[in-house]
């Protein structure tokens, strides 16, 4: 489905992956997640490769080392709002994983929602939910699929400033996924993907 | 017919019809042949379908009533049967010609020779006595005895009564005559005492038709009595196994409601595309259900089927066991209208709902309007009820039934409801896996709260099912002494004592003391009437007060009573009475009592209450009298003693020297005990096992609805780092703290019942039972099952666009 793609993202770089429906950018995005492995070539994070890892190992490279934000937020509905953005640090085993998943929710405006469940909060909160839950683990990569897709314009705008000032203020890489030429005008660089090749 | 199948919804709804369908149709099977039995053997025990009974003849008008009906009549009253200069009070039964309308006599035509069964009562100028009177008086068939002022040629001894409702202390033995002889013998006169019954073979029909006629014709001391009204129906076990049974089997469908309620907006989501492109390309209502609800409908025809076919088999063996017929029509009838209520009544009106909304509603994933959704919950809500009304046959038995079920069913969920509640404040305090297994439950209220009732019903009536069916009785008899008595004998005469001692020595046997019985009824309390002064309507004072009691004297008090206020009767004309039966009379001490029997009337004052334990095998009276009290009075004698079974050959001998007494065998009885307990157990494991396969039902069903989410949720936490192990714990630890929250309950129920019987029968210890552990071991099945099973995880991508 993916041909000839070769792609390298610095830390602190802004990468924006445009294209439309069906020209494989959830394909590109699940390998470059290391959640699924190519046929054929490599993808390495951090000189790690993911295609000699086994499933354990990518999730774990994952969860050190890379944030996720989704169109439709994907909270688990069962946890508070705190709990939420707890989820990766609890994965991890990491310590005063409660003081940081508060410190990121009032990063995101949110700190007096703590207790709130997902279906409490509206979609723009809980897309805020989502992005705290993407910092916490002051991840390298940060992997963003059509953010403000799901979202109205003013929630769509708040959203999108966030993620662009906290990655600024972390260093973190960003890969955004995005139909919307004007988000993906915010990258520092930017690639088309079409029939399974990029252009830029 | 065969495409539905392939959804997982459409399998849940199946089974569930199946399992409701089977439960409904062998709760109609066991009520039919129950019922069937039931009226055999009431009409036989009763003697008739339809009894007038009263203290006096009816009255013309009323025998011109039943003239055209089968009947008999039926005079009973005490009288002295006289040979030469010996007398003997007798229970004398005078027999019109049609006696008996049901069941046959059973005579012998000697004192030993073999019984048989007659079809008919006496010839005139006969009598047939029983073999105590015969044995008492010295007489032997041939002969003749004198009642009253007509001699009678004995011609038979009397056995057996079929409509014998004599019962165990009933010992004034028995003479039947003809009711032709009876005025001739002139004992009756104005002011006599004796019960006159107008017995009659009615069908339903004719009954209702007596009862329209006579019920206002009805004397101050007449009643009507039939098999539908008898005392023994309506207020015997029978009816409240019914309740219980029909309970279960409510909880039963219920849980398959909920299963095929929870299923069926599952099932219209699957049919929504296809129903609106049929709407979308112009095809009418009326095509889109016979094309969607149609298939349904006749692929959901192969589970009842099933389900009623296998109830039938199971009938079969139900039928050859009491007896009946085996013919089940209504039942089967029923058995398959049942569950097509139940797809009417919860799934039809959510597919119907879901399939009327505009094409563009059902591309777009619209819900249904809430007026619509109120409507499908109400129809939901009102469903049971016919289906209560087919599982009991009649109204009055439905409302007990609907009650008990709306109790049950949202009784338990609301009282766990607080306890789900704190799960889920603790449940803060847990990590991830933990946290996240209690909050599927505790988020998700609606499914979790009757999911973990009808699992902790289930389990529990599974535990305790296997326990008292296989151990309770067996661990009873072992706290028994080894040489508890095992044989009770009654019936013994003043001039029997000294050689029955005897016999006793000989065999090494040791027996209990020996209690005199003198056979009289309560009458006064206070020299006030009895029925005036007592007041309670309690069952126990129902009993004591309308049948002869067992009343006997003692200087000491028996090993097995314990004295719990004022004193031992010593002094002229004292009394003490068991605790219970004082408080239901609302006797104290001091209260004094007059005592109406053959003899003179028995005077005496309440001294001291006493605690009795029942289950002491030694004989057990409600009065006990003080020395000499009851001197003046015709009395037999009673003990109990131990022999071993390896001699239970030499009863024989007691029997054939004491021919008059009765002996009652208490491994017999105990045997017979253990066959009903295991056979009423083997049914509520069933019950049990019924329940658990509805509850898992809607296990599934909540399973299938909570799919898309769990899918999400364990691709997610994939996503951002998570191990599958963390999932496959997840899913185990949810299985464990549903089924093991079950357990932990149903052992806290297991052993509530228990407490009662530990009381009792163990010396206040609970009789733990390693069967408390099977609902444990179900929930570590199921826990297991959960880690092991690969976790469920979305077909396509949650990075998808």
């Amino acid at each position: 489905m993916l041909q000839g793609i070769t792609l390298e993202v610095n830390a602190g770089d802004s990468l924006a992956i445009t294209g439309p429906s069906g020209s494989g950018k959830s394909t590109l995005l699940s390998l470059l997640a290391g959640l699924d492995v190519p046929t054929s070539g490599d993808v390495q994070l951090g000189g790690v490769s993911f295609s000699q890892a086994n499933e354990d190992e990518r999730a774990r490279l994952r969860g050190e080392q890379c944030g996720f934000v989704f169109q439709h937020f994907q909270l688990i509905n069962d946890l508070t709002a705190l709990e939420n953005v707890m989820l990766p640090l609890e994965i991890l085993n990491r310590d005063h994983r409660r003081e940081q998943a508060m410190h990121w929710l009032e990063q995101v405006g949110l700190g007096r929602r703590q207790h709130h469940f997902p279906a409490q909060l509206s979609g723009g909160e809980q897309q805020r939910v989502a992005l705290a839950r993407a910092f916490v683990v002051s991840p390298a990569l940060l992997f963003a699929d059509e953010p403000t897709g799901s979202l109205d314009f003013a929630n769509g705008e708040h959203v999108a400033d966030l993620l662009f000032s906290l990655n600024a203020e972390q260093k973190t890489a960003l890969v955004l996924v995005t139909h919307d030429p004007q988000l993906a005008a915010r990258c520092e660089r930017s690639v088309c993907l079409a029939e399974g090749r990029l252009s830029v | 017919m065969f495409k539905p199948w392939r959804s997982p919804a459409f399998r849940v709804q199946a089974i569930a019809l199946l399992v409701a369908a089977f439960a409904m149709t062998a709760m109609l099977i066991l009520r039919d042949s129950v019922d069937q039995r039931f009226n055999q053997r009431t009409a036989v025990a009763l003697g008739a379908d339809w009894i007038l009974e009263g203290t006096r003849f009816p009255e013309p008008s009323q025998q011109q009533a039943v003239a055209d009906l089968r009947h008999a009549q039926a005079v009973s009253f005490s009288s002295v049967l006289i040979n030469n200069d010996q007398f003997l009070l007798a229970s004398i039964r005078a027999l019109s010609e049609d006696f008996p309308l049901y069941g046959e006599l059973s005579v012998s035509d000697s004192r030993f020779s073999e019984p048989y069964p007659i079809g008919h009562g006496p010839k005139s100028g006969t009598v047939w006595l029983a073999g105590q009177a015969l044995d008492r008086l010295g007489l032997k068939t041939g002969e003749f005895i004198t009642l009253g002022e007509r001699s009678f040629l004995i011609t038979k001894v009397l056995v057996q009564e079929p409509d014998q409702q004599a019962g165990f202390y009933s010992m004034n033995p028995r003479a039947l005559i003809h009711l032709a002889d009876l005025e001739s013998t002139a004992v009756l006169g104005p002011g006599s005492r004796y019960r006159h019954h107008l017995l009659v073979a009615a069908d339903d029909a004719q009954r209702t038709v007596l009862d329209k006629q006579l019920s206002d014709t009805l004397r101050s001391d007449q009643s009507i009595e039939t098999v539908g009204t008898t005392e023994l129906r309506s207020q015997g076990p029978v009816e409240q196994m019914f309740l219980w049974s029909q309970l279960a089997v409510m909880l039963v469908v219920l849980l398959c409601a909920a299963a095929i309620y929870l299923t069926a907006s599952h099932r219209a989501r699957q049919q929504q595309t296809l129903c609106a492109v049929m709407k979308t390309v112009g095809a009418r209502q009326q095509q889109i259900v016979r094309r969607l609800l149609g298939g349904d409908v006749l692929a959901l025809l192969l589970p009842i089927l099933a389900g009623v076919g296998l109830a039938v088999l199971v009938g079969w063996q139900l039928a050859a066991l009491l007896g009946a017929d085996g013919l089940f029509v209504t039942p089967v009838v029923w058995g398959l209208v049942g569950p097509v209520l139940l797809w009417l009544g919860f799934a039809a009106p959510t597919l119907w709902v879901s399939l009327s909304l505009p094409a563009t509603a059902l591309l777009s994933g619209r819900e249904a309007p809430a007026r619509l959704g109120r409507r499908v919950l109400l129809i939901a809500i009102l469903t049971p009820i016919p289906l209560a009304a087919i599982m009991t046959g009649s109204l009055a038995a439905l409302w007990p039934l609907l009650l008990l079920t709306l109790a049950v069913s949202l009784g338990l969920p609301i009282i766990l409801w607080p306890l789900v509640m704190l799960m889920d404040r603790f449940s803060a305090r847990l990590g991830l896996a933990g946290r996240l297994a209690l909050r599927r439950l505790s988020r998700r209220k609606a499914a979790t709260l009757p999911l973990l009732a009808a699992l902790i019903i289930s389990l529990s009536v599974l535990s305790l099912s296997v326990q008292t069916g296989r151990e309770l009785l067996g661990d009873w008899r072992a706290t028994l002494p080894e040489q508890a008595p095992n044989y009770f004998v009654i019936n013994l005469f003043d001039q029997d004592i000294d050689d029955f001692k005897n016999w006793l020595t000989d065999h090494n046997s040791e027996a209990q003391p020996l209690y005199p019985v003198v056979r009289a009824r309560l009458t006064e309390i206070n020299d006030q009437p009895v029925r005036d002064a007592v007041t309670k309507e309690q069952d126990r004072a129902e009993r004591a007060l309308n049948r002869d009691l067992s009343l006997t004297q003692a200087a000491r008090l028996p090993e097995s009573n314990k004295l719990t206020d004022g004193r031992w009767a010593t002094g002229q004309d004292e009394v003490t009475v068991e605790t219970k039966l004082a408080e239901s009379l609302g006797l104290e001490l001091g209260d004094s009592l007059t005592f109406t029997g053959p003899g003179p009337a028995i005077n005496a004052t309440v001294v001291g209450l006493r605690e009795v334990d029942w289950e002491s095998f030694a004989p057990n009276f409600y009065f006990i009298f003080s020395p000499d009290t009851l001197k003046a009075q015709s009395r037999t004698w009673i003990t109990s003693f131990f022999l071993p079974q390896v001699q239970q050959a030499e009863l024989g001998g007691l029997v054939q020297k004491f021919p008059q007494i009765s002996l009652l065998d208490v491994n017999a009885i105990l045997a017979t005990l253990q066959d009903i307990i295991g056979q009423a157990s083997r049914a509520a494991f069933v019950v049990g096992v019924l329940l658990l396969l509805a509850a898992l039902l809607v296990l599934m069903a909540a399973l299938l609805a909570m799919t898309d989410t769990l899918r999400r949720d364990n691709h997610l936490l994939v996503v951002i780092g998570g191990r599958r192990a963390l999932l496959r714990k997840t899913a185990a630890l949810q299985a464990f703290y549903l089924f093991g929250g079950a357990a932990l309950l149903a052992n806290l129920i297991h052993l509530a019942a228990l407490i009662p019987l530990g009381m009792r029968l163990f010396d206040s210890q609970l009789p733990l039972s390693p069967w408390l552990l099977l609902p444990w071991s179900i929930a570590a099945l199921v826990t297991l099952a959960a880690l092991l099973a690969p976790p469920l995880m979305p077909k396509a991508s949650a990075t998808s666009h």
